[in-house]
């Protein structure tokens, strides 16, 4: 397995974290290009994230700024142009196939912005599936756990079909927990859903946080989304725009406004 | 919309070619099947012209139907003329040559002391005139007296024998030194039978020892036609008061041509029945495949259907686009078709070359099967196409803007329909099985033998509804059944088995189109096995308990008597009862029937014949004793009166025609034919050319081992070539081996709607690994390997397999449960289901599933992690 040295993060940057402060997660120089020649998009540019330990990390940006390809190299399902990743202690950015799915079965949990379950399956099957494909066993108490934190034990004999859009989140937020992942990483989960749902959601994984230990990373549009975070990264054209600690919805609609407005990501410091 | 049309037939080339794949395979068997008819009527054009050159010949005026004694098949037999009347004929004017034809077979020891032979074709025997100049010796010269024999040029290069060599034939059931005097050459194919020419003095003698020959054949002096020498022949028949010859016709040569002509292809158009009904299979299961084909394809496009139904299309129109695919698929499907087709008849002529039958005719399909095999894959995929065509057109423009597929339409009314026609099966192989012939005689107030079918045509209709509704309730059945099928593989392989389960039962009319394939040819193979199987047993049973004898010596076409008189030399042997059949006809009665002479001590020592009204001293009365196949078929009865004879309607009192009582009504199943006769009432009446030993029986002679007697049998009668000693094992064996072959054939044939059913699931899973892209994703985005993915897809497709493979089990078994009541008069008492073989067939049929499963398992495993989730 490649595990990354344990060396401090060589640069300093808005989304790196002070002294003191660990990263469960980091990018260094994270470069993302599509196609090549005049097609070629930079879809992340030079991007130094941390993901803050035990907490809930918010990254923001207008559309096309680079969220979704962020969190997929984080995630190993890409893999990016140059710089490095690393989850835990192993680098993302230089394993192989195999060991990727692996860390996927249990070493991440990923929600999608939409169809996250296998249709065939029941809710109980989602959300033990990275454990059966592991060929590992339910830890039932903390099976349990999960399921009462979600609010979910009445549903999980049903199939997705049968769940309203908020429990499939809700139940793709469990399967992303159940294996106790180093990191969950969640692309826009509460997207499509109307403002009830998302607070159940969000509530569940900022629950996650405090009570559960967990460390996430979510994408959202939603101010009021983003406020559920202790941090907020701001995305603006591939760059780490900006960085709002203990976020409200007012500051952070303002600072959407700041970016937004044309300002200069490079002027903008925390 | 033609453009839209093409380009998604460009768009989605791999899916096209399978359905083009199953099209042409379906064109194949049907362009195919006619090739061969074409190759085989081509070469037998030719065989025929080589083999009945004459310009005119003369023959018995009287027809029988009876067996054919060299092709051994049934036909219209002409009655016998007098040798003696060649003298006459060629005395007429406008005669060169008036020859009798004496012909019959005989045996011939090859260069290597073996018999010769080819794909069991016999050797004829047959005069070659030394005054024929027509076909010229390529050595040596025309054979003179008994002690030389003229060999045809392949008959030659086949034994290793040429002129001068000398070797043995077995003629008229005589072993005979011969010397090869020459060889000569027919200038054209005979279809790979041997000839060896005698001369015709010695051919008169023993193929004709009654001085009656088939027919004589007469050449034309030049210039006098065909027409001109049949009249003036015609003539010298009415002057002449030679014995026979106002029984005898003239007819001309192209008569002669024409009627064998009409014969063979009455032959091969049964082989075309045969092979059409497989052609026929294999067209169900493409039209099957299409249809799946096209309605996957419709529901994957369901998106840009209705949005083209938005932008103004009419139904009509989209209905127009799949069409004009389907139309496509058709044509193309065809063409490729009709090339395979045309190689596989090659295919099958070259291993009929390889084992000695020569066809050398022309495989090239003739315009008229190029249309139809077009004309039919062009319906084929059409009608195939026109269901799923008809749901696109009416795709509801708003489904654009819907987010999922949609569920599977209700099942109910095809769960009933299925189930009606399930049922009414069921009661039908029950009725058939249960309801013996006798039985269905007095349920129709029925004469004697007119309910003889009956049991046959109740089996028949079952079948059809029993298959017809298991493919109608199958998407009913896939649920239950695919959920028990893959338990082991929920079980064993977490969460694979589960996974792959999911997949299959999810839209069970996919996995109920797709398995159907596999149904069909499963029902045929299933059925045939366990008919094959049961046809054993029952032999082997009757083997065993009828045959009392020790050994038993046969031969093809007969014993020659010379083996017999061998046999009846040896010490070892105790007890000799020899059996000779032959042709009668009896007044009233269609067709000629079997007779068999009846050595008296046969039933006590030999073998058992059951008597099943009168007595077997009937026989020594002079009296006959009826098959009770026979008995009941033609209502005789003991006290009954028969008049047998040779000529085709026997009437009573005339010459040659005897009149016999009933004495009993007997059954064996050792013996396929009507009576059985007294020794001197059966020379009497049966043709003499048909007369042969069918089968001698032995007992040991007191003190001696059945091994010791077979060991001194053994050498005594293989001088005599083509015959065999078998004991009851070895004759249950070989006759277990003959439906084994046929079994084999049938095998072969099903092996290619098999393949059709392959492409069919390759077709369906690729099509479905296409439509869970997403699915599969986030299978790989939660952790499942590729491996994992691939064996997901590979369980699905072995699932399907099976269970297709499992419902044509069921039925194909369960309605040949009734075989026994059915086919019971045929000898067909056991039921035996060959449960290993059929367990193979399972076995066979999850390998087909895994083989099915590569291409779509790898395109699986292929799909990018993030791409599938990206696309929506
Ligand atoms: N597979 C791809 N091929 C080419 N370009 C891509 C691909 N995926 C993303 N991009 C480009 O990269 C940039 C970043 O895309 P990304 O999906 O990360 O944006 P995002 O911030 O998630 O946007 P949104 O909020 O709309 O989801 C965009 O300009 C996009 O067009
Ligand atoms: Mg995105």
């Amino acid at each position: 397995m490649t595990t990354a040295t344990a060396h401090a993060p060589r640069r300093t940057g808005v989304g790196i974290l002070p002294v003191g402060r660990v990263a469960r997660a980091w990018a260094r120089n994270l470069t993302k290009e599509y196609g090549t020649g005049a097609t070629a998009v930079t879809a992340l540019d030079d991007v130094d994230v941390d993901l803050e330990e035990g907490r809930l990390t918010a990254i923001m940006g207008p559309s096309g700024s680079g969220k979704s390809t962020l969190m997929h190299c984080l995630a190993g399902l890409d893999r990016p142009t140059s710089g490095t990743v690393v989850v835990g202690d192993h680098d993302v950015t230089r394993m192989r196939q195999r060991h990727l799915t692996q860390l996927r079965r249990t070493g991440l949990g990923f929600v999608f912005q939409s169809f996250n379950l296998v249709p065939t399956l029941t809710a109980e099957e989602n959300i033990t599936l990275p454990l059966d494909i592991a060929r590992e066993r339910v830890d039932r108490a903390w099976f349990d756990e999960v399921v009462e934190a979600v609010g979910l034990r009445d549903r999980l004999s049903h199939r997705p079909g049968e769940l309203s859009g908020g429990q499939q989140q809700r139940v793709a937020c469990a399967r992303a927990l159940v294996t106790r992942p180093a990191l969950v990483l969640a692309d826009e989960p509460t997207g499509n859903l109307d403002s009830r749902s998302a607070g159940e959601v969000l509530g569940f994984l900022r629950r996650s946080v405090d009570e559960l230990g967990q460390t996430v990373a979510m994408v959202t549009h939603d101010p009021r989304a983003a406020s559920y975070a202790h941090r907020v990264l701001f995305l603006a054209d591939g760059r780490l725009a900006d960085v709002l600690e203990n976020p409200t919805a007012e500051t952070v609609l303002e600072r959407l406004g700041a970016l937004t407005a044309g300002t200069s990501p490079a002027a903008v410091t925390a | 919309m033609r453009r839209i049309a093409l380009r998604d037939i460009r768009a989605h080339l791999g899916r096209t070619a399978l359905a083009v794949l199953a099209v042409a395979l379906g064109v194949a068997f049907v362009a195919g099947t006619f090739s061969f008819r074409t190759l085989l009527s081509t070469t037998f054009d030719a065989v025929i012209s080589t083999s009945a050159a004459g310009d005119a010949y003369v023959r018995g005026a009287a027809t029988t139907s009876g067996t054919d004694v060299v092709s051994g098949s049934s036909s219209t037999v002409h009655a016998s003329v007098p040798a003696a009347l060649a003298d006459v004929l060629a005395d007429a004017p406008g005669v060169a040559h008036a020859r009798p034809e004496p012909t019959g077979l005989l045996t011939l020891f090859g260069a290597d002391g073996t018999v010769v032979t080819t794909g069991g074709a016999p050797t004829i025997a047959t005069p070659f005139p030394a005054d024929d100049t027509r076909y010229p010796y390529l050595t040596g010269r025309a054979p003179s007296g008994p002690a030389e024999i003229a060999l045809e040029e392949h008959t030659a290069a086949r034994s290793g024998l040429t002129t001068g060599s000398t070797t043995t034939v077995v003629l008229a059931g005589e072993i005979r030194e011969v010397t090869v005097s020459g060889v000569l050459s027919f200038d054209g194919p005979l279809a790979g039978a041997l000839v060896v020419g005698l001369d015709p003095a010695v051919a008169l003698e023993t193929l004709a020892p009654d001085g009656l020959v088939p027919q004589i054949a007469v050449e034309a002096a030049p210039g006098v036609s065909q027409d001109e020498l049949r009249d003036t022949l015609a003539a010298a028949l009415a002057a002449t008061d030679v014995p026979g010859a106002s029984a005898a016709e003239a007819v001309t040569g192209d008569t002669v041509r024409g009627e064998t002509r009409a014969q063979i292809d009455d032959q091969i158009g049964f082989l075309q029945i045969f092979l059409l009904g497989f052609a026929g299979v294999s067209l169900a299961v493409a039209t099957f495949l299409i249809a799946n084909a096209f309605s996957m394809q419709v529901r994957q496009r369901r998106r840009e259907l209705a949005l083209l139904r938005a932008l103004g299309a009419s139904p009509g129109q989209v209905l127009g686009s799949v069409l004009v695919q389907a139309l496509v698929v058709g044509v193309v499907g065809s063409v490729v078709g009709v090339a395979l087709g045309t190689g596989l008849a090659a295919g099958i002529g070259a291993i009929f070359s390889a084992t000695g039958t020569e066809l050398s005719g022309s495989v090239v399909p003739t315009w008229p099967t190029i249309l139809l095999a077009v004309a039919v894959g062009v319906v084929v995929s059409v009608v195939g196409a026109l269901l799923p065509a008809r749901r696109a057109a009416l795709v509801a423009p708003v489904e654009a803007m819907r987010e999922d597929t949609p569920s599977e339409r209700g099942l109910r009314v095809r769960g009933a329909i299925g189930a009606v026609l399930v049922a009414l099966g069921v009661a039908g192989v029950v009725v058939a099985s249960t309801v013996s012939e006798a039985r269905w005689q007095d349920l129709l107030g029925a004469a004697d033998g007119e309910a003889a079918g009956m049991g046959g045509a109740v089996l028949a209709a079952s079948a059809v509804a029993l298959v017809v509704g298991v493919l109608v309730l199958a998407p009913v059945l896939a649920r239950p059944v695919v959920t028990v099928l893959a338990w082991p593989s929920v079980v064993l392989a977490r969460p694979l088995g589960a996974l792959a389960r999911g997949n299959v039962v999810r839209q069970p009319r996919r996995t109920a189109a797709t398995a159907g394939a596999l149904t069909i040819g499963m029902v045929l193979v299933s059925a045939s096995a366990v008919l094959a199987a049961s046809a054993s047993t029952s032999m082997r049973n009757v083997v065993e308990s009828d045959l009392k004898a020790d050994l038993m010596v046969s031969g093809f076409p007969g014993v020659p008597s010379g083996a017999i008189d061998a046999v009846a030399a040896l010490p070892e042997v105790g007890a000799l009862d020899p059996v000779s059949a032959g042709l009668t006809s009896v007044a009233g009665v269609e067709g000629a029937q079997w007779a068999f002479d009846m050595p008296r001590e046969l039933p006590r020592r030999s073998i058992e014949i059951h008597v099943v009204d009168g007595t077997l001293d009937a026989l020594d009365r002079g009296e006959a004793l009826v098959l009770e196949s026979a008995a009941t078929a033609n209502g005789w009865e003991v006290g009954d009166t028969l008049t047998l004879g040779t000529a085709a309607s026997p009437v009573a009192g005339a010459d040659g025609a005897v009149t016999v009582r009933v004495g009993a009504v007997v059954e064996s199943r050792a013996f396929g034919g009507s009576f059985f006769l007294p020794q001197d009432l059966f020379a009497d009446v049966t043709v003499p050319a048909t007369r042969d030993i069918a089968v001698a029986f032995l007992g040991v002679a007191p003190g001696t081992s059945v091994e010791q007697m077979r060991d001194a049998v053994t050498p005594a009668v293989t001088a005599y070539g083509a015959v065999s000693v078998q004991d009851a094992d070895d004759l249950a064996d070989s006759l277990a081996a003959q439906v084994n072959q046929m079994l084999t054939i049938v095998y072969a044939m099903l092996a290619l709607s098999i393949l059709i059913a392959v492409l069919g699931i390759v077709n369906t899973l690729a099509l479905s690994v296409v439509e869970r892209r997403r699915e599969i994703s986030l299978l790989r985005a939660v952790g499942l390997g590729r491996l994992q993915l691939a064996s997901v897809v590979g369980i699905e497709s072995v699932l399907t397999a099976v269970f297709g493979t499992a419902l044509g089990v069921a039925v194909g078994v369960g309605g040949s449960s009734a075989l026994p009541t059915v086919m019971a008069d045929m000898g067909l008492t056991d039921l035996v289901v060959p449960w290993g073989q059929i367990g193979v067939l399972v076995v066979l049929a999850a390998v087909v599933g895994v083989v099915a499963a590569l291409w779509p398992a790898i395109r699986a495993s292929r799909v990018p992690v993030l791409e599938g989730l990206a696309s929506e």
